[in-house]
């Protein structure tokens, strides 16, 4: 414990000095460099060291790296470019959907949220040159960069099919998933396939690592959806996620219309989000995605299990899904 | 990834009384009767012994879903 506890910390801490490093670049206005860190905090973003109960997901792209060629160093500008992206992508995710309370917008007015989203995004893009100072050829730092923008084109993609979806029709199942890989899984495995590259690893298994973190983002999104409805939370807000689409189109046709009534009124009344909370409990609804959560990190587990067969330590990539 | 086969599964366990007392005396009994994966078998033995049929909130759930949640 007391070694996991080390190593954990310490690559948190070169984490912390990477983004130090990268918004140095905005020394010129101090009030801004303090409004662009603390807005991390504010939206949970800010890099403590972790609590040792909590998954590291941060340095997924040195936890990959390192267990490819036992190095990490060269993966932690990539680590801090995903930490930015990830936070740019929530800044604009939460000033899009509005059902935040502990957004940027919230806390700063839309505009200024839209400025810091569109800052963490620039300083992203602007520090894949820093894999210089990690002896990265030119070559890789290319191919890097072109990942994490495909990545990110696609990720906007799903985000405006998840905008362009109606509550009162709610999506297929099929639809659902896909936005999920899109939107969601993305960051996973942008963190995965990045720290691949950085460690020299070969096409079939940089494929391998990036299918990995798919499935883990997807199976990770989907634990989301349970803790949402768990809260209540994603019901007053009308979020339609994996368990209320298996409601709508799997029970039968009273629940089912009430369930849409509660929906096309967007009513936010307690015993309404009562009602669907124990509809979806009592249905199999929570069940069947707890289910899909397991089918996910199956999929997640097999993947490692081929990297494992490739000589590869999984000891540090396991716990993420459990 | 369609999944008619473990719809209908957990659809019949939901909604028939018998099948729902099969399943929890004999899981694997009623899902060789489904024409699930071998995946989605696995996915439906893991997740009932887990957290069990979750008919209702219970603590088990929090604690499987709550450390996988994304980016915090």
């Amino acid at each position: 414990m007391v070694h996991r506890v080390l190593w954990r910390e310490k690559q948190y801490q070169l984490l912390n000095d990477e983004i130090e490093a990268i918004f140095s670049i905005l020394s010129f206005e101090p009030d801004f460099r303090s409004l662009v860190k603390n807005a991390l905090h504010v939206i949970r973003y800010g890099l403590g060291l972790g609590d040792i109960h909590e998954k590291p997901w941060p340095l997924l792209p040195l936890i990959v790296c390192e267990a490819i060629s036992g190095k990490y160093d060269t993966a932690i500008p990539a680590a801090a470019i995903i930490h930015l992206i990830k936070a740019s992508a929530e800044t604009f995710d939460d000033i899009e959907d509005a059902d935040s309370p502990d957004s940027l917008s919230v806390k700063y007015g839309t505009a200024i949220a839209l400025n810091l989203a569109t800052t963490y995004l620039i300083l992203a893009e602007n520090a894949v040159i820093r894999l210089k100072t990690k002896n990265v050829d030119d070559g890789t730092i290319l191919r890097i960069s072109n990942t994490i923008n495909s990545l990110l084109v696609i990720a906007s993609a799903g985000q405006h099919l998840d905008l362009s979806t109606n509550p009162e029709n709610p999506i297929s199942e099929e639809l659902y998933l896909k936005i999920l890989e899109m939107k969601s899984a993305f960051i996973t495995s942008c963190a995965c396939s990045v720290g691949a590259m950085l460690a020299g690893a070969d096409e079939q298994l940089i494929d391998m690592f990036t299918e990995f973190g798919k499935n883990l983002g997807v199976a990770s999104q989907l634990a989301n959806d349970i803790l949402g409805i768990i809260r209540g939370n994603d019901i007053k807000k009308h979020k339609v996620t994996l368990p209320l689409i298996y409601a709508i189109y799997e029970t039968d046709s009273k629940t089912r219309k009430k369930i849409k009534t509660i929906l096309d009124r967007r009513s936010t009344d307690d015993q309404d989000v009562l009602f669907i909370k124990e509809v979806l409990f009592k249905t199999g609804s929570i069940y069947y995605a707890a289910t899909k959560i397991e089918l996910f990190k199956q999929k997640a587990l097999d993947c490692l299990n081929k990297i494992e067969n490739q000589k590869i330590s999984i000891k540090r990539l396991k716990p993420f899904l459990q | 990834m369609k999944s008619q086969a473990l719809k209908t599964l957990v659809k019949s366990i939901f909604s028939d009384e018998n099948i729902k007392k099969q399943f929890i005396s004999n899981p694997e009994g009623v899902i060789s009767q489904f024409k699930l994966n071998r995946n989605e078998k696995k996915a439906v033995l893991a997740t009932y012994a887990k957290v069990g049929l979750v008919s209702s909130e219970n603590q088990q759930l929090d604690d499987v879903v709550g450390p996988l949640t994304n980016w915090w």
